[in-house]
């Protein structure tokens, strides 16, 4: 071989290389630094897109609940690094989130399309949020538990700097040894008054504490007046940073509703109860059994829509034998009269299949409008007017996303 | 295929050879090749034998066999570059004849290069597509062998920080349980968690072999991405080779691997392989954020890691015999090994650690067998069997927050888990590998390899419990088998394989609790079979170029976790299937000489398509089938050496990994959007450079001074789903651009050096993974003393 033919080969070869090496560089993006903008838009969506492990979660402005369409395509703010839920509380734009793994408690608002950090403290208070409610628009109290549950946390954050006074509540693990954690459920604030319904869960397949329990707990002090009993359902709510499980109406009357499978109680059904304004007890005059009513199925979460009704998600329990039974969620939506505790209606709705831990209605104008996870992956808001019962398809989700997780109001 | 099928395939495979066995085997011609001044093996040095196109090229160990199929008059020739030619004339009387030759150096030795074949380079021109790395080039530097390995094609180590930090290992895209690890052909991690690419130092390798996508059946595993084999010193001489080096964040790195024998006539060798590793990795985290309580905010600053100390220790000791009638090898081996890590972050740098410590330590007894022409000419043995005890223990008792600066707040909850916890995971195992071949002549040749590995898992905190009640087993039976035929001279070589895979695992979980609230456990249990099949194929086209290709259907079996859970908190997925994957590797090679000049360039493309990755689903507490990718990808690499003076090499790595994940629920209807995108979180495109410059003899006869340039880059790539989402908000893992500068200083022939290293010349905040910074610049020297 020629030595300049042996240096064409050396000399090409690597050529080759660096042309490819330059074709497949795209420019590395230059990020965008934090501006403000105009606030036009009036509600957020929370989607989420891809499956395990590569999941991400969006933020997406919406102009209209009524009308026109949003989806991931160019928009949506990429929030996975600071949320690995759904889990966000949100008021008035502003979205609050304890990111478990860093330890930090964030205030943050979308603005063009752009995720704008307000603030973000240390918060080693709790191992988790579980539940939350408002005290007024600027104090939020935040209840969870230390890492083993055995604990009931509590603080009450300033929003507006999100400045943090912590205690603990006088609530601890029952005599019985089986029961290991505490477990948070609906929370309501009324006059002065918190109520905190809780349970207790033991090892699966054990049953949960087969008692609702209400801690009533005087606010500021945070001491608890009174405990609430009851036996004839379990479970009160969940974490309500998800989805709510109680509300108060236009009487001022509190509901909250039972949830037992979120104690690992496959089978029992939920009940709704009622704490009358003025009073401090579990109304003994009302007792609503919800799955009774409707073939077994469950009460998910529910939301008050005004002149005594209310939107309820119900669980069609999954069958048994499916090794996926405990997270396969099936579900439809209800209106119910609170106050004669019966069904009005299912709603003429496509079952929404996916997930049940959404914050899935929005009141506004004495009208609901509901986000639905359809099993075709293009979802849609439902406009729901309680007074002519008519439901009338709104805002549609592009399809581009795994799951709609939440819809605020800002 | 049933077990029935296999079995019977199998049987007909014994008898086949058994029946191989009783025709005439080759006449063997074998020896050893030596140079007269020092009495060091020749390696890459050409014999051939007059009048015939037959020949050999010798090994390391400068051994070389040819074989013949007549008797007769031969004339065997021999030469090497920088040694005169020598020849001998035998009469063939015996089925093994030894000849040895002894070369004397040629008239320009000073200034001549031995340009014979390595090992690494035959290994590279097989059948197989592999990286095979001399480490021979990196002894007198500080790496360890993942940094060497991140240096070659299709490999990408990703590191979450110093000296011990956790990484993953890719090869050719697909990483984390699909890549598994050996030492001389068996899984490392039978000598223990201590031993892992991220700390062991490069001069316990003579040669590091990187398979790709299709692994022979000697390995006998699961590895549906690929394996990598570190191969020892296998050679028969006494050495001793024993270095330590000292560095930037108080590393101190130390390794002696020796082996004695009374004599150089002498069977008897006793071996020794060690390494201590020790870091503080208090490298400096720049502009992370600590909490001001006086400005009531985040602030960003520089801070030293502060409880990231690493230390490791391993110590091996082999005794046994070479070369007698009943063995070529026995050896009978004895290691321990331990570690103790400080932890300093979770999975992002905001994870601050301040007392979480991770150590483990382990034994291990082993014995090797290996024996050629056993019974029969052409049949050979190898052995190996080990037990092993290894436990792991995690402490995670501080009820506390960290931040940068070294102080903490109290928490509600330790660092990492919800409560606190002291694990303890102890792994019993047992292990056997036997393989047996067959030369049926010069053409065709058989492989069996039969691989049996079970292991108890125990797991518990033993702040709540004395033991773990539902411990887990896995016993897994690897049966291969390969067929492998050369024609036209040798010039094209096709291996065709088969792989039975029987795993049976075995779990208890909570079944119920009885009348007094005792848990009453059930015992589950599985075995299921999988078949693996493959073919490799090469051509060369001319003594310097090759043509290849590759075929595995591959899988990774399932762990008794995986299928049955922890019994709590983790519930079981008996429908969990193994990771399977079509793994497919076509390319060439070419190497030329011309004068001093040497060159030599591969390339490759590669496809996998692997189904059923097995990830645990936290919504769904349980292991799942989840997700199926598609990578097509290539790689590259050139090298040029000009004699002993002046040398370089480039390789590049190109792979884009497509979301195969159609439905992402069992009975769905409708493709999830991201089905057929790029994978986010995966870098796709990565380079390295070397240039070397050295010179013989500048600062006194046998010295050698060299400086070696290593350049590195990753592309840039994104965190999440690149199609959706305004893409400002889609977090990136910048580029990475890291040039690494050694100069070492070479004396007495080899005998003592000294290395001087930068890494990471120009201090670049370099990462890996989202928000977890690697280490900046660093500087070590090293010290070595070698002698064979």
């Amino acid at each position: 071989m020629k030595l300049n033919r042996f240096f064409q080969h050396i000399i090409i070869a690597p050529a080759v290389f660096c042309a490819v090496l330059l074709a497949g560089c795209e420019k590395e993006p230059k990020r965008f630094t934090e501006e403000e903008g105009s606030r036009d838009k009036k509600y957020g969506a929370l989607m989420m897109l891809g499956s395990w492990p590569n999941t991400a979660y969006y933020l997406v402005e919406v102009p209209s609940l009524k009308e026109g369409s949003v989806g991931l395509n160019g928009k949506g703010v990429n929030v996975t690094t600071i949320c690995n839920d759904q889990g966000f509380i949100q008021r008035d734009g502003y979205y609050y989130y304890l990111n478990s793994n860093t330890g930090r408690l964030g205030k943050y608002h979308i603005n063009n399309d752009k995720l704008i950090t307000d603030k973000e403290v240390p918060f080693p208070q709790m191992a988790s949020i579980s539940s939350h409610v408002w005290v007024n628009a600027e104090t939020l109290i935040l209840i969870g538990t230390n890492g083993t549950s055995d604990k009931v946390l509590y603080s009450e954050v300033k929003v507006t700097d999100l400045s943090v006074s912590n205690g603990e509540l006088n609530i601890s693990l029952p005599a019985e040894k089986e029961y290991l954690a505490i477990a948070p459920g609906f929370v309501e604030y009324r006059d002065g008054k918190i109520f905190m319904g809780y349970s207790y869960t033991a090892k699966w397949p054990a049953l949960p504490y087969p008692k609702v329990l209400v801690s009533v707990i005087d606010y500021p002090s945070m001491n608890i007046s009174a405990t609430l009993e009851d036996s004839r359902s379990w479970v009160p709510g969940a974490p309500t940073r998800y989805t709510p499980y109680s509300f108060t109406d236009d009487r001022n009357d509190i509901y909250f509703t039972t949830v037992p499978e979120a104690g690992f109680d496959y089978d029992g059904g939920s009940a709704i109860y009622r704490i009358k304004n003025g009073t401090a007890e579990i109304d003994p005059n009302y007792f609503f059994d919800f799955s009774a009513a409707l073939k077994g199925h469950t009460c998910q979460a529910m939301w008050y829509i005004g002149n005594g009704e209310a939107i309820a998600r119900v669980r069609i329990p999954s069958d048994r034998s499916r090794p996926d039974f405990y997270y396969y969620w099936e579900s439809y939506f209800v209106i119910f009269n609170v106050r004669k505790g019966e069904i009005v209606r299912k709603l003429d709705l496509p079952t929404d299949i996916g997930e049940v831990y959404v914050n899935a209605v929005v009141v506004e104008d004495n009208k609901a409008y509901i986000m639905l996870n359809s099993p075709d992956k293009k979802g849609h808001m439902y406009e729901y007017d309680p007074m002519t019962g008519n439901l009338t398809q709104g805002l549609a989700f592009d399809q581009g996303y795994e799951y709609l997780l939440r819809i605020d109001k800002w | 295929m049933t077990i029935r099928q296999f079995l019977f395939t199998f049987s007909l495979c014994l008898l086949t050879l058994a029946a191989a066995a009783q025709q005439t085997g080759a006449w063997v011609i074998s020896g050893k090749i030596t140079a007269s001044t020092n009495g060091q093996p020749i390696p890459g040095a050409t014999v051939r034998i007059q009048n015939t196109k037959l020949g050999a090229v010798s090994d390391e160990n400068g051994t070389y066999t040819v074989r013949v199929s007549n008797t007769g008059k031969y004339t065997l020739e021999v030469s090497a570059v920088g040694f005169d030619r020598a020849t001998k004339t035998i009469q063939l009387t015996t089925k093994n004849t030894s000849i040895d030759f002894t070369l004397a150096p040629g008239k320009n030795l000073d200034e001549v290069q031995v340009y014979g074949k390595t090992q690494a380079q035959v290994l590279k021109e097989q059948a197989f597509t592999i990286n095979a790395i001399d480490t021979k080039q990196y002894a007198n530097t500080t790496a360890d062998l993942n940094q060497v390995l991140s240096r070659t094609t299709g490999v990408r180590v990703r590191e979450q920080g110093g000296v011990g930090s956790d990484f993953t290992f890719s090869i050719n895209g697909l990483s984390g349980k699909s890549v598994k690890y050996f030492l001389d052909g068996v899984p490392l991690d039978i000598m223990g968690s201590t031993m892992s690419l991220n700390n062991i130092p490069v001069n316990l390798a003579k040669r590091i072999e990187v398979y790709k996508g299709v692994v022979p059946v000697d390995y006998g595993s699961d590895a549906l991405g690929g394996i990598v084999n570190i191969v020892t010193d296998q050679s028969t001489q006494r050495f001793l080779d024993a270095s330590y080096s000292y560095g930037s964040f108080n590393t101190h790195r130390a390794s002696l691997n020796a082996q004695f024998k009374p004599d150089s006539a002498s069977p008897f060798i006793i071996r020794v392989s060690s390494f201590y590793n020790y870091a503080d990795n208090n490298y400096t985290m720049r502009g992370v954020e600590v909490w001001d309580e006086k400005k009531y905010d985040y602030v960003e600053k520089d801070f030293n890691r502060f409880h990231d100390q690493y230390r490791s220790a391993m110590g091996q000791i082999e005794a046994g015999v070479v070369n007698r009638k009943w063995a070529d090898v026995f050896f009978v081996g004895f290691s321990g090994s331990g570690y103790n890590q400080e932890l300093q972050t979770g999975i992002e740098q905001q994870m601050v650690y301040g007392a979480a410590v991770r150590k483990g330590h382990s034994l291990n007894g082993s014995v090797r067998y290996k024996k050629s022409n056993l019974f029969t000419e052409g049949l050979h043995l190898n052995f190996y069997g080990a037990i092993a005890a290894d436990e792991i223990n995690v402490v995670d008792t501080a009820m506390r927050r960290y931040q940068w600066d070294g102080t903490y707040v109290k928490a509600t909850k330790p660092e990492m888990s919800n409560e606190p916890t002291i694990s303890k995971i102890t792994r019993p195992r047992q292990f056997a590998r036997l393989n047996i071949s067959y030369d049926i002549n010069k053409q065709h040749s058989f492989n069996l390899n039969y691989t049996f590995d079970h292991i108890q898992n125990k797991s518990y905190n033993t702040l709540k419990e004395d033991r773990d009640h539902i411990p887990s087993t896995l016993g897994k039976h690897v049966i291969g088998i390969a067929y492998q035929q050369t024609f036209f001279d040798g010039r094209w070589a096709n291996t065709f394989f088969g792989k039975m895979y029987g795993v049976g695992t075995q779990q208890s979980q909570v079944l119920r609790f009885d009348t007094n609230g005792a848990v009453v456990y059930e015992r589950l249990k599985d075995f299921q079979e999988n078949y693996g099949y493959g073919v490799a194929t090469r051509f060369k086209i001319t003594g310097e170029l090759g043509v290849k290709a590759s075929y595995e259907r591959a899988y990774r079996l399932q762990e008794a976790e995986e299928m049955f859970g922890n019994g709590y908190l983790t519930v079981p997925n008996l429908t969990l299937k193994p990771e399977s994957s079509n793994n497919f590797n076509a390319g060439f090679y070419y190497s030329t000489r011309l004068g001093k000049h040497n060159f030599y360039t591969e390339a490759g493309y590669f496809n996998r398509n692997a189904d059923d990755f097995i990830y645990y689903v936290p919504a769904a507490r349980r292991y799942e089938n989840k997700s199926s990718v598609k990578i097509n990808g290539f790689e590259g690499e050139v090298k040029y050496q000009y004699a002993d003076l002046i040398g370089g090499s480039f390789n590049l790595s190109y792979q884009r990994m497509i979301n195969n994940t159609r439905f992402t629920k069992a009975g769905s209807t409708v493709p999830d959007i991201t089905f057929g995108n790029k994978v986010p979180n995966q870098p796709s495109l990565f380079w390295n450079a070397d240039v070397n410059i050295g010179k013989n003899n500048l600062l006194g006869k046998g010295s050698r001074i060299q400086l070696n340039w290593y350049t590195q880059y990753v592309h840039w790539f994104y965190l999440s789903w690149e199609a959706y989402g305004n893409i400002n908000s889609n977090p990136i893992i910048p580029k990475q651009l890291i040039h690494n500068a050694v100069l070492t200083y070479s004396m007495h022939d080899g005998t003592y050096n000294i290395g001087v290293e930068c890494r990471n010349l120009s201090d670049e905040i370099a990462y890996d993974n989202f928000r977890l910074q690697k280490p900046g610049r660093a500087f070590a020297v090293k010290l070595r003393y070698f002698i064979r």
